[in-house]
């Protein structure tokens, strides 16, 4: 049996296949929701909530779900969870509630959570499954979190609610800020990703180099 | 028989039969636990309009037509109405909005020794108004109206004419017809009282 490498899926939920800014998944709550850096956290907070259950429950029913109907069934049962945290919210945090509004129940329709359901917790076990889920939760936070508090900084002039200064440029708090925004973020992100893994890459081909020069000098 | 039972199809059914009852359980049991009464909706927004939570007592509780603006279902007393201040508050909903739809508010009107005024303004809910964001807090305080001798509000102008009747929506853009429901919905309760509602 494989053993599961919970360093790289935490890596890879994070960093190098975040949902929102690498595989460009979920981009409606994206490009909505970012107006304020709080509404990035209270929507990854339900994402990661329903990512996790999700990926945990498909998991243990992947040896029982036919084939043929798994997409309907991953649905079911991320809807059922999607209900669940509307319940809890509307009882417990009304104002959390009110504030996602009408994005809560479109995380049925999410293609973070279909897509981690259908790739991964289809196909792994269930604990690899939940951290799957939460580290994909907690990119998918980050990256709302940093476009929105972009966007409010730039548009509103404050940061989580506390006034900044007085200067705002309109154009980042309206809905053709969002889709730039977003651009300039996966711009942004890709960049630094290539040039990570450029210079990973450059410094492996020097320590490879250096260890074959050794080696030529050691056989003279 | 047995080949039925054995049949992907009658597994994929039945599997998915199986999801539905369990999720349809678990749901009808969580919502049991977790309902939210009409009363604890209506303690929160009180709550969110006065920022505490305050004695109220229903005077209405039966929707009433207000002519063509929309129509006013609750309206509750906030304090003692004995007292020379209370505040009414009245759940108005106004209508001919964009795409003929409609904005649901609760409208917070102060009697202060007899002097009638609306003085908080807080959406419930909205059908179809695209354009909602429009409306914010500067553009309800615009709507904050004196109601000894209010004229009815339009989005252009804060005065139309005093007639009901004589009333006419020009067509305009999304934005501003969202901002029509918003009007008619004070429009709802200048007419309650204007008709002699709260007597």
């Amino acid at each position: 049996m494989m053993k599961t490498n919970f360093k790289k899926i935490a890596k890879d939920g994070v960093i190098a296949q975040n949902p929102t800014l690498k595989l460009v998944l979920g981009t409606c709550p994206t490009l909505a929701l970012t107006t304020l850096a709080m509404n990035g956290i209270y929507m990854g907070i339900a994402v990661t909530f329903v990512l996790i259950c999700s990926n945990v429950f498909i998991s243990i029913l992947r040896k029982i779900i036919p084939n043929q109907v798994r997409i309907p069934a991953f649905v079911l049962i991320i809807a059922t969870f999607v209900t669940i945290v509307r319940l809890i919210l509307d009882k417990l945090l009304p104002d959390l509630y009110e504030s996602l509004g009408l994005y809560l129940p479109l995380i049925v329709v999410n293609c973070v959570i279909l897509a981690r359901a259908e790739s991964f917790a289809s196909k792994n076990g269930i604990l690899a499954s939940a951290c799957d889920g939460l580290f994909m939760g907690i990119g998918f936070m980050l990256a709302l979190t940093l476009m929105g508090a972009f966007r409010e900084i730039l548009g509103s002039g404050t940061i989580f609610g506390v006034k900044l200064w007085d200067f705002q440029i309109g154009f980042f708090a309206s809905s053709a800020g969002s889709f730039f925004t977003y651009a300039l973020f996966i711009a942004f992100f890709s960049l630094a990703s290539s040039l990570i893994t450029n210079s990973k890459k450059k410094k492996e081909f020097f320590n490879e180099r250096e260890s074959l020069v050794n080696n030529c000098k050691e056989e003279k | 028989m047995a080949k039925l039972f054995h049949s992907i199809w009658f597994k994929c059914i039945s599997c998915l039969f199986v999801i539905l009852l369990f999720s349809g359980a678990s749901i009808a049991i969580l919502s049991d636990l977790l309902y939210v009464s009409p009363e604890e909706r209506i303690s929160r927004s009180i709550t969110k309009i006065y920022g505490e939570e305050k004695e109220y007592s229903i005077i209405l509780d039966e929707e009433v037509e207000c002519a063509d603006f929309g129509y006013i279902d609750k309206i509750f007393i906030v304090g003692d109405k004995n007292d020379t201040e209370f505040d009414y508050l009245f759940h108005a909903t106004g209508e001919n909005g964009f795409k003929d739809g409609s904005i649901t508010y609760w409208i917070r009107v102060a009697s202060n020794n007899g002097v009638l005024s609306i003085g908080k303004m807080v959406i419930e809910s909205n059908k179809s108004q695209s354009f909602i964001s429009s409306i914010n807090d500067s553009w309800h305080s615009n709507l904050y109206v004196d109601l000894q001798d209010a004229k009815y509000l339009t989005p252009w102008n804060k005065v139309a004419n005093k007639n009901p009747d004589e009333y006419e929506l020009i067509p305009t853009t999304g934005a501003t017809n969202s901002k029509n429901a918003s009007c008619n919905a004070v429009n709802c309760v200048i007419y309650f009282i204007s008709q002699g509602g709260l007597a």
